[in-house]
């Protein structure tokens, strides 16, 4: 393994003010990315600048504010489009979270495209929020959900989910990288295989856009879904990227301001897309602040952090490996920043306090993936996960609480 | 026998005793394992605290108009915990309960643990205690 990494974690952590807290008196390691990432002042400053400077309600304003901020938010979709090297600003649309894109999506291809006895195909990887929508959206249609399987190590089993692939499915929804073991799937092949079939491919990109290049016109995939803030940007945005022509065809979300091209109470007809699918004011700072979290990935170098984030995983499996009584859940070569485990002696929960008490900040629980918990047969694991501000200080520091954790509950 | 306010100081004094965070959890291992042994029957669904990260069962036992309660948590920090507080609101009746205050739980100084957003099952097993004092109150 190679250990002279060039990648300069230590000065980009400086640009993350939070890592100038104490936890319980110790220097914050915070190894908890993979739910949300922390901020770099510079994306904390572009949304203080557009409350303090630039604030007002967009779309439609003619006055100077307004009408400024307009262009900054209708810029960030551009980067955003760009980011992701879809063909149009159009085929972007800004939601609260990607859950909300993923509930988007279920809830309109319910009123339309989805029959009677149709199958979606989904994966036993799946976080709840792209199983759920597609539960309750199938209202009297009796949609069903199938499930592909895993091989023994834990990856996806892309045999068994081509295998499934049957008349009846209508959609493949899949994750492009497991938010509880970090398995990166294989979405091209995915999309490949639906193509020939014809079957549209929901990818939930909420992992993988903080662990490698996202290019959704080279993966094939007709919606593409992403949250800001695990990409270093502000909560409360969402991002759903869909096909011109899927969006065009597809009935509105919800009803409201800015989605509309003329009301009266006969009648309503619809705004051009994106603005189709944009009802209420939408979360504008957030988007800013998407933006800017967009350009400082994008400075630093996106693959370099992508690399850095396997190289940490790579430096944490190998140090947590031999550790007695520690099991590794789902080890395999392609992976991003995500470490799942579970010890024999302790509960996961009882492993995060503990680790807290050190300054020490990890995920324990299903991690919102309770069918995948019930096939790998554990309630919960304990998940460390990386980001371009940690160090291998961090996960030397992991490692070592965990090598005494033992004697601590064995007393 | 110490009221509820009483066995909290009690239970305040002893971990006040101990400097380092650490070993107050320490402590609260010392006394999940101390707790009363909680008999495998009563894993059933029916009496998990649900609203937890780990399992959580508490099991009430109403007797001539007081309460008891046993619990049990394959988290061991958890049981510690719960075995505290089956101790404090336990052979009480219900109106001592109700009427107590379950603020002055924070006097432990264990807040990360009492927080709900920890979702650890203490916060949830002192809803289920309330409510079935709740419930026992009406008998």
């Amino acid at each position: 393994m190679n250990n002279k990494f060039s990648f300069d974690a230590n000065n980009f952590r400086k640009e993350f003010p939070i890592f100038n807290k104490k936890i319980n008196g110790k220097d914050l390691i915070f190894l908890d990315t993979a739910a949300s990432a922390q901020k770099p002042q510079c994306v904390i400053d572009s949304v203080n600048k557009c409350y303090s400077e630039n604030y007002a309600n967009i779309h439609r304003g003619v006055y100077h504010l307004s009408a400024n901020l307009t262009s900054q938010y209708e810029r960030v979709r551009e980067k955003v489009a760009k980011f992701i090297n879809a063909k149009s600003n159009k085929e972007i649309i800004f939601t609260k979270s990607a859950t909300e894109a993923l509930n988007l999506i279920a809830s309109c291809l319910y009123k339309d495209y989805l029959k009677e006895d149709d199958e979606i195909l989904l994966t036993y990887l799946e976080h709840h929020a792209n199983i759920v929508p597609w539960q309750i959206n199938n209202i009297g249609k009796k949609t069903k959900l199938v499930v592909a399987d895993l091989n023994d190590d834990t990856t996806l089993n892309i045999e068994d989910l081509i295998k499934k692939i049957s008349k009846k499915t209508k959609l493949i929804s899949i994750t492009h990288m497991s938010n509880s073991l970090g398995h990166i799937n294989d979405i091209k092949k995915v999309c490949n295989e639906a193509k020939k079939r014809n079957i549209p491919v929901v990818v939930d990109g909420c992992q993988y856009i903080a662990h490698g290049r996202v290019n959704v016109a080279e993966i094939g995939c007709d919606f593409y879904v992403f949250s800001g803030h695990k990409i270093y940007g502000p909560s409360g945005i969402g991002v759903l990227y869909g096909k011109q022509s899927w969006l065009e065809n597809l009935p509105p979300y919800q009803g409201g301001g800015d989605m509309i091209e003329r009301v009266t109470f006969e009648k309503t007809t619809f705004a051009e897309l994106p603005q189709k699918f944009e009802a209420g004011t939408p979360p504008i700072a957030q988007v800013i602040g998407l933006g800017s979290a967009i350009d400082y990935v994008k400075k630093i170098n996106v693959d370099e952090i992508y690399l850095y984030q396997k190289y940490l995983y790579q430096y944490a499996y190998e140090s947590l490996r031999s550790i007695p009584s520690l099991n590794i859940i789902g080890h395999s070569d392609n992976k991003g920043g995500i470490l799942s485990f579970t010890l024999d002696y302790a509960h996961t929960n009882d492993v995060g306090v503990i680790l807290d008490q050190e300054g020490i900040a990890i995920r324990t629980g299903h991690h919102c993936t309770q069918p995948l918990m019930k096939k790998l047969g554990i309630d919960s694991t304990a998940r460390a996960s990386f980001g371009l501000y940690n160090t291998k200080n961090d996960i030397d520091r992991l490692s070592s609480s965990l090598k005494r954790m033992k004697e601590f509950f064995n007393e | 026998m110490m009221d509820i306010e009483e066995k909290i100081l009690n239970y305040k004094k002893e971990l006040d005793f101990f400097d380092e965070p650490i070993d107050k959890y320490k402590y609260l291992l010392d006394q999940g394992r101390k707790s009363r042994d909680f008999p495998e029957k009563y894993k059933q669904e029916v009496f998990l605290v649900k609203g937890c990260q780990a399992q959580v069962w508490l099991v009430p036992n109403y007797n001539k108009g007081t309460i008891s309660f046993l619990g049990d948590s394959d988290a061991f920090i958890t049981k510690g915990m719960i075995s505290i507080i089956i101790d404090i609101y336990g052979d009480r009746s219900p109106k001592e309960i109700i009427e107590s205050d379950f603020g002055k739980l924070n006097m432990l100084g264990l807040d990360n643990i009492l927080t709900p957003s920890r979702r650890n099952g203490v916060y949830s097993m002192l809803e289920y205690v309330k409510n079935y004092a709740k419930g026992y109150l009406e008998v």
